[in-house]
């Protein structure tokens, strides 16, 4: 699985390429992004919960986030 | 969107609500409106960012002998050197206020640049903005939330442009950089 990588990329990057990519996905499978703006810990996960995505998130390094999108329905 | 920041390891100490969670949009937005009433009650002007630049940046061209004095733009608004201008001083407050604030959080870093593509579009949008907002007389800040707070008749006019500018930007983003 590829991972998104959005480091260095502010908002509204991340979470528009987000909803980009998780459009080719089937159900059940999942979508890893990494990013390092806080704003994007803030619009994907709320925007994953919104269309009832599962969501987990982790800090990979200081200031670096990884987060998994897991495609639902 | 909430404005809540969904970090991994959370605490609910006042210090993590305070400093480290972001405040909802609605505290921000009073608390910009009563810092700007202080503002303009002690300078007597309003608030304003990008014409701070501007004379920053002819004072700089005036350093290497280029004449910047007789430039037309001085029609809109005078030329004073930086230092005896107080939107130098008030944008560098935004720089050390945030500086402080993203200490406080524990969150201080140094980004490094990704890629070639990455730095043009930083300072091809950078330029542009700079750019528009000089010949707007006024970013979003002096020409729009400083206008309409005064009661000028021109943030109002401000406010369709910037919102149509703003989704046109998202349609060439989504275009072409997604």
């Amino acid at each position: 699985m590829d991972k998104l990588d959005c480091i260095g990329e502010p908002c509204p990057l991340p979470l528009m390429k987000v909803e980009k990519e998780i459009e080719k996905l089937k159900v059940g499978e999942e979508l890893k992004i990494e990013v390092d703006h806080t704003c994007a810990m803030t619009n994907v996960p709320e925007w994953a919960r919104k269309k009832g995505y599962r969501v987990e998130s982790k800090e990979v390094n200081f200031g670096e986030w990884e987060i998994t999108v897991i495609k639902t329905e | 969107m909430s404005g809540k920041l969904q970090l991994s390891k959370q605490n609910n100490t006042l210090w993590d609500k305070i400093f480290i969670t972001p405040w909802p949009y609605w505290v921000g937005g009073v608390l910009l409106a009563l810092v700007n009433i202080i503002y303009v009650f002690f300078t007597g002007k309003y608030w304003a960012i990008t014409t701070g630049f501007a004379r920053l940046g002819a004072w700089v061209l005036e350093l290497f002998g280029i004449n910047i004095q007789q430039w037309l733009a001085w029609n809109y608004y005078d030329y004073i050197k930086p230092w005896a201008d107080r939107y130098t001083w008030s944008n560098l407050g935004i720089i050390v206020g945030a500086l402080i604030a993203i200490l406080l959080a524990q969150q201080f870093k140094w980004k490094k640049v990704k890629n070639k593509k990455q730095l043009l579009l930083a300072l091809g949008g950078g330029w542009l903005m700079g750019y528009g907002a000089r010949i707007a007389i006024g970013c979003n800040i002096g020409g729009l939330y400083s206008s309409i707070s005064s009661l000028a008749l021109n943030g109002w006019l401000y406010l369709p442009f910037i919102i149509f500018g703003i989704l046109a930007g998202s349609k060439l983003l989504r275009k072409w950089f997604i």
